[in-house]
């Protein structure tokens, strides 16, 4: 569950951002380019940017994973569909352990020099034997891959200790590094690497603390019209909103009611759209008393209102959650239509139900209103949020004005993030917000949500399954879906572990959480949109889909 | 007299308590950076990998004594150690890039508000009970009763957004080479007409009341009398003589301003988005990045105990009356 | 006159503040109104991005920034005033160790120890008027021992001390009742330090968003980019609401630094509350 992919600030944090250009009062933000203005991008965050093109780096810049430094394949979420990119191919061997990659030919680093399976080679045993690198592959490479070898310059082969299919989409989203370079690296891990050379289809060509510039990398293996990026930091959502209404962005994430304060101002050019990807949810510490009790959850569940909170946190833009916490766009194919009527009702906002099923679990209403729990203690908890995440501390206080409803008291409280991350999955919250994993297959999110493997004693970190919640049968499913490739199989496994959840509501859902994008089609068009949904729209950091969008990218007439 | 030794003496022990603060206050707060880094690559680290992050990063467990030695040793050798939120830059770095940008930030906003404050301040008191003195130290004061950010953020968004006059943010714009040139100094110059300008708004009814009653105070004196009695012209005493004896308590203040000059921008910073230490030290409180933090703090006091150091020199140098 | 005009405006944001219960019975967390709606009948001052009335909000918040304001300008001028009593009265090595103590506290940046210390504490008003205690008495400690010092040469408390009063006596019966314009003075530039200094912290989001107070109206106003959507109400009314507060305090204190004589006054009160202002 990484907080990132949820809230609105931090997204526009990670996915972030955006760019300052013309802060001297220009309306037009680039000085005359030979070949047209550079794309500019919000992405960046900071009044002043340090230097780093570390891949490996956890503070390294945006432009680093998302447009210098490619990956093997790109997992596309709006599509469903696993693209090429170093890689052209992948075959599983019947036996679901090995894993052969076919790589692309004719593509060269920046600086010339030919790309092949020593580079991805090198990458992963750089990554098996430094420890302190960040990367997609360090999970699959720690756990599952047993050897890498290259049998040809084009071929890369993993064989893997057993059968886990999902560690495929891991595996190849990992960024490649040329070795002629990287073999010199006395420390990867404290390196800034400072001049990049990547394969990707820019290089950096100005560098300042305040933003950077990259421009077309004419080397590059496919054809690229934009001339290059322009990324520069911001510091506020008051900075990106004012850029962007100005005309100076032409990508960027999240505006505020988008439909008032950013479409309004130019019909033409200006357009945002939200797929929904992952949900948000809210999460209980099932190790308490008395959020162990299946029955509870749902009683909470059935008291919210969850129509006001897409109302005021996402200006009536997304829609609420279905019974199993799975966006219904995202998964196509995958949701199980009986298992989601059956749990209709539970994620229904019905306050008779709601105060009944308190009543049946044993909470006494008090002459106040105010329950008590069966333990006798007052049924007060606190729900605690990030601070200056924005929508989910306004969804906070309507489940909170909810709950009231019901003769529950959840009090809001907000805390600096590293609390909120350090209590949250220590284990040591009463109620808080979540969301779920977005992946390929649902695979991972019910990974997050039921497996015992992913529950840690309360004290321990654990960032994925906080709510702290395993099911014996959920893992056999998982373990069945894991050790398959055939996704019919993994279709029916799925509809299995929806059944479990519906049952069980290890954590509530409450909306679909949008994947915020918005874009100014002035300079450029062919951006993903509703219309013409080739691949995500946000630039989040942490997926590689930028690099699909590159190549589609036009001068507007 | 001793004063002067008395006084570095005071500074050394100011600067111990600061240098010890600076190392407890961070290790306070709750939350870990390594923890908050697990969260943004939940999935792309394993517990070693997070364990050699936290190694890389420093962040050792040892008991609180240990680390209190390793931290003074390193300081004294001048160590500041590597930032956190922007890994591996060294703090120096990172520090070096907002020193000159809150340098001239606050000497700016501190110079202008003090001339402009003490003129207004000096007439007032000239003529003291006229229209101008009910009048215009009132109303600097009131401007000053504004909440600082309030006032920034409106000017933000009427200047910058609303009407898009001045720039939004940062200390120069994108397409303006860094160097000496006429383009340059413009661009930086435009960039701080919004930050400087808020602050000269609401401190100077400050430097207005601090010249009005110093030189109320002195214009009692028999000297100004008698300058006045020989004919002297007006604007003669009150700038060669009124003024010039006002000053001396108000060049102490003034002195303090200028120490104060990292530790007040703070807010400005922050919302104007001016790359100075203010803003950093904001940045360093809300991603935990504990050694830039403590670089900022310390900085920002040793700048304050230095600029009280000079003007307790100037002022034995300056008043005959203390030497 | 502009005492007068100071304290009528102070006297109606209070009495204001006080009716809350009455003026908004709903509380100023009920939402129920759609986000952003401009002033009308219904909604006096409009409603904010949460759909919560501006007016319920300021009235019900003007009690925690008020409150907290008032409490911080009491607790450090109560210590200030002891601190720099105790200092004065005793003199030699008592005051050399109290003096040492204030001004090593007087050096250490302000607005970056209330930052750290508001970071690392539990969100509240409560926290912020602790930091803003802790880090802000020493300035009015030395204004109160430089003007008890003045005092305590003249001939009547000499003239007390040498007749065998106990200390405590003449501090609170010969010293207190004659600094009692300087304190007023103290008093009132503190709590407009407070009122100020407490909502920047929390407009930065150091306060807890959950509570209603002005400085979290603002926060929250800057934070649904108010602004930008052009509701303004949200963003000015509580804005002026701690400007007309800290401007009619500044005024009472105006008229205070004129009553009393400005040769006596030490350079501080009123210059103080304004430095702090940038500041803060």
């Amino acid at each position: 569950m990484a907080p990132n992919s949820i809230s609105r600030r931090t997204l526009a944090i990670a996915t972030g951002a955006f760019l300052l250009a013309g802060c001297a009062g220009t309306t037009e933000p680039q000085k005359p380019q030979s070949q047209g203005p550079l794309l500019t991008i919000i992405a960046e965050q900071g009044a002043t940017l340090a230097r780093n093109f570390n891949p490996f780096a956890a503070t390294s810049r945006w432009a680093t994973r998302n447009a210098l430094y490619e990956p093997l394949m790109i997992w596309n979420h709006v599509t469903g569909t696993l693209e090429p990119s170093l890689a052209t191919g992948h075959t599983w061997s019947a036996d679901n352990k090995t894993l052969t990659l076919t790589l692309r030919e004719g593509v060269t680093w920046s600086d010339g020099t030919p790309f092949g399976s020593a580079d991805v080679l090198f990458t992963l045993e750089l990554m098996r034997t430094h420890k302190g690198l960040v990367g997609e592959a360090a999970t699959p490479l720690a756990q599952y891959v047993d050897t890498i070898t290259a049998p040809d310059a084009k071929t890369v082969v993993i064989a893997l200790r057993e059968a886990i299919t999902p560690a495929l989409y891991d595996l190849v989203s990992q960024r490649i590094v040329p070795k002629h370079i990287w073999e010199k690296v006395a420390d990867p891990v404290t390196e800034t690497n400072q001049n990049p050379v990547g394969t990707g289809p820019f290089v950096l060509s100005t560098f300042r603390p305040q933003g950077y510039e990259l421009k077309r990398n004419d080397k590059y293996w496919q054809k690229v019209e934009i001339p290059g990026l322009r990324l520069s930091g911001y510091t506020g959502q008051d900075q990106i909103n004012a850029a962007v209404l100005s005309g100076q962005i032409d990508w960027g994430a999240v505006v505020p009611d988008p439909d008032k304060t950013f479409v309004a101002k130019d019909p033409a050019n200006h357009h945002y759209w939200w797929p929904r990807t992952a949900d948000v949810n809210l999460v209980v510490n099932t190790t308490l008393k008395p959020f162990d009790d299946p029955a509870v959850r749902k009683a909470f569940s059935m008291a919210l209102d969850r129509a006001r909170m897409v109302d005021i946190a996402l200006w009536g833009k997304s829609d609420v959650a279905n019974a199993v916490g799975l966006p219904s766009q995202a998964y196509p194919g995958w949701l199980d239509e009986s298992v989601l009527a059956e749990g209709k009702k539970t994620v229904t906002l019905d306050l008779a139900a709601a105060n009944a099923a308190l009543d049946a679990a044993g909470f006494a209403k008090g002459a106040d209103g105010k329950r008590t729990t069966p333990d006798g203690k007052p049924a007060a908890w606190d729900l605690i949020v990030p601070t200056g995440w924005t929508d989910w501390i306004s969804v906070a206080g309507i489940v909170s004005s909810s709950l009231a409803q019901a003769g529950i008291t959840a009090n809001v409280k907000t805390v600096g993030f590293d609390n909120w991350s350090s209590t949250v999955y220590g284990g040591k919250f009463q109620l808080t917000l979540g969301a779920g994993k977005r992946g390929a297959t649902p695979y991972g999110y019910f990974r997050d949500m039921l497996s015992t493997a992913t529950v840690k004693p309360v004290g321990e970190v654990s960032t994925n399954n906080f709510h702290r919640y395993g099911n014996a049968e959920a893992d056999k499913l998982l373990t069945a879906f894991a050790a398959t490739s055939d996704e019919a199989e993994q279709k029916r496994i799925a509809a299995d572990l929806q059944r479990i959840y519906v049952a069980e509501l290890p954590t509530i859902p409450l909306y679909e959480q949008p994947d915020w994008g918005a874009f100014v089609t002035k300079r450029y068009t062919g951006f993903p949109s509703a219309d013409n949904a080739y691949a995500p729209l946000a630039n989040d950091p942490l997926f590689p889909t930028t690099y699909l969008v590159y190549p589609k990218l036009k001068a507007a007439r | 007299m001793s004063r002067l030794p008395r006084r570095v003496l005071f500074y050394l022990a100011a600067g111990a308590v600061a240098v010890t603060l600076n190392f407890f206050l961070p290790r306070l707060m709750p939350g870990d950076p390594a923890t908050t880094l697990v969260a943004t690559y939940s999935g792309q680290l394993t517990a070693e990998d997070l364990q050699a992050l936290r190694d890389a990063y420093g962040l050792v467990d040892a008991p609180l004594w240990q680390q209190f030695a390793t931290y003074l040793s390193h300081l004294f050798r001048g160590e500041l150690g590597v930032s956190l939120s922007q890994f591996p830059t060294p703090v120096t770095e990172v520090i070096g890039t907002g020193f000159g940008w809150s340098l001239l930030l606050g000497l700016v906003s501190v110079l202008l508000s003090f001339a402009i404050g003490s003129v207004i301040g000096a007439v007032a008191a000239w003529r003291r009970g006229s229209r101008f003195d009910s009048i215009a130290p009132p109303v600097a004061l009131f401007a000053g009763s504004f909440p600082y950010f309030f006032m920034a953020l409106l000017a933000l968004y009427l200047f910058a957004v609303q009407w898009q006059l001045l720039p939004l943010g940062q200390a120069y714009g994108f397409d303006v080479e860094p160097g000496l040139n006429a383009a340059f100094a413009a661009d930086v110059l435009a960039h701080l007409v919004l930050p400087a300008g808020t602050v000269v708004l609401v401190s100077i009814g400050g430097w207005v009341l601090n010249m009005r009653n110093t030189m109320i105070g002195v214009l009692d004196e028999d000297y100004l009398l008698m300058a006045e009695a020989k004919g002297l012209s007006t604007p003669r005493v009150v700038g060669s003589y009124a003024a010039r004896n006002a000053i001396l308590p108000t060049f102490t203040l003034l002195g303090l301003s200028i120490g104060n000059v990292f530790a007040g921008q703070l807010l400005t910073e922050v919302v104007f988005s001016y790359p100075g230490l203010g803003y950093q030290l904001y940045q360093a409180v809300t991603t935990h990045d504990y050694p830039l933090m403590q670089a900022l703090f310390l900085l920002i006091t040793v700048s304050i105990l230095v600029v009280n150091l000079l003007v307790d020199v100037a002022y034995v140098l300056l008043d005959p009356r203390v030497r | 006159m502009k005492s007068a005009a100071g304290g009528a405006i102070l006297a109606v944001l209070a009495l204001a503040c006080l009716a809350a219960p009455l003026l908004a019975p709903d509380g100023p967390a009920a939402a129920t109104a759609g986000a952003f709606e401009a002033p009308s009948a219904a909604h006096w001052l409009g409603t904010n991005g949460q759909g919560q009335d501006v007016f319920a909000q300021l009235v019900w918040g003007g009690r925690g920034s008020l409150l907290m304001a008032l409490s911080v300008g009491v607790g450090t001028t109560l210590v200030a005033v002891l601190v720099g009593l105790l200092a004065a009265y005793f003199g030699g090595l008592a005051d050399e160790a109290i003096s040492l103590v204030v001004n090593i506290v007087l050096t250490v940046p302000g607005l970056p120890l209330i930052i750290v210390l508001a970071a690392f504490l539990p969100p509240g008003p409560a926290t912020i008027a602790m930091v803003l205690i802790i880090t802000g008495w020493a300035f009015g400690a030395r204004l109160i021992r430089a003007q008890a010092l003045s005092l305590r040469q003249r001939d009547f408390i000499a003239a007390a001390k040498v007749a065998g009063e106990r200390p405590l006596r003449v501090i609170a019966a010969e010293l207190l009742p004659n600094l009692w314009s300087v304190i007023a003075a103290y008093l009132c530039g503190q709590v407009v330090f407070a009122l100020t200094a407490g909502s920047a912290l929390e407009f930065l989001g150091l306060g807890d968003a959950g509570q209603t107070s002005w400085g979290t109206m603002l926060f929250w106003a800057q934070n649904d980019s108010a602004l930008l959507q052009g509701a303004w109400w949200t963003f000015v009314s509580p804005g002026l609401a701690i400007a007309l507060t800290a401007g009619s305090l500044a005024l009472l204190n105006f008229a205070l630094d004129a009553a009393t004589n400005p040769r006596l006054r030490a350079p501080g009160g009123a210059r103080r509350a304004t430095e702090v202002l940038r500041h803060g």
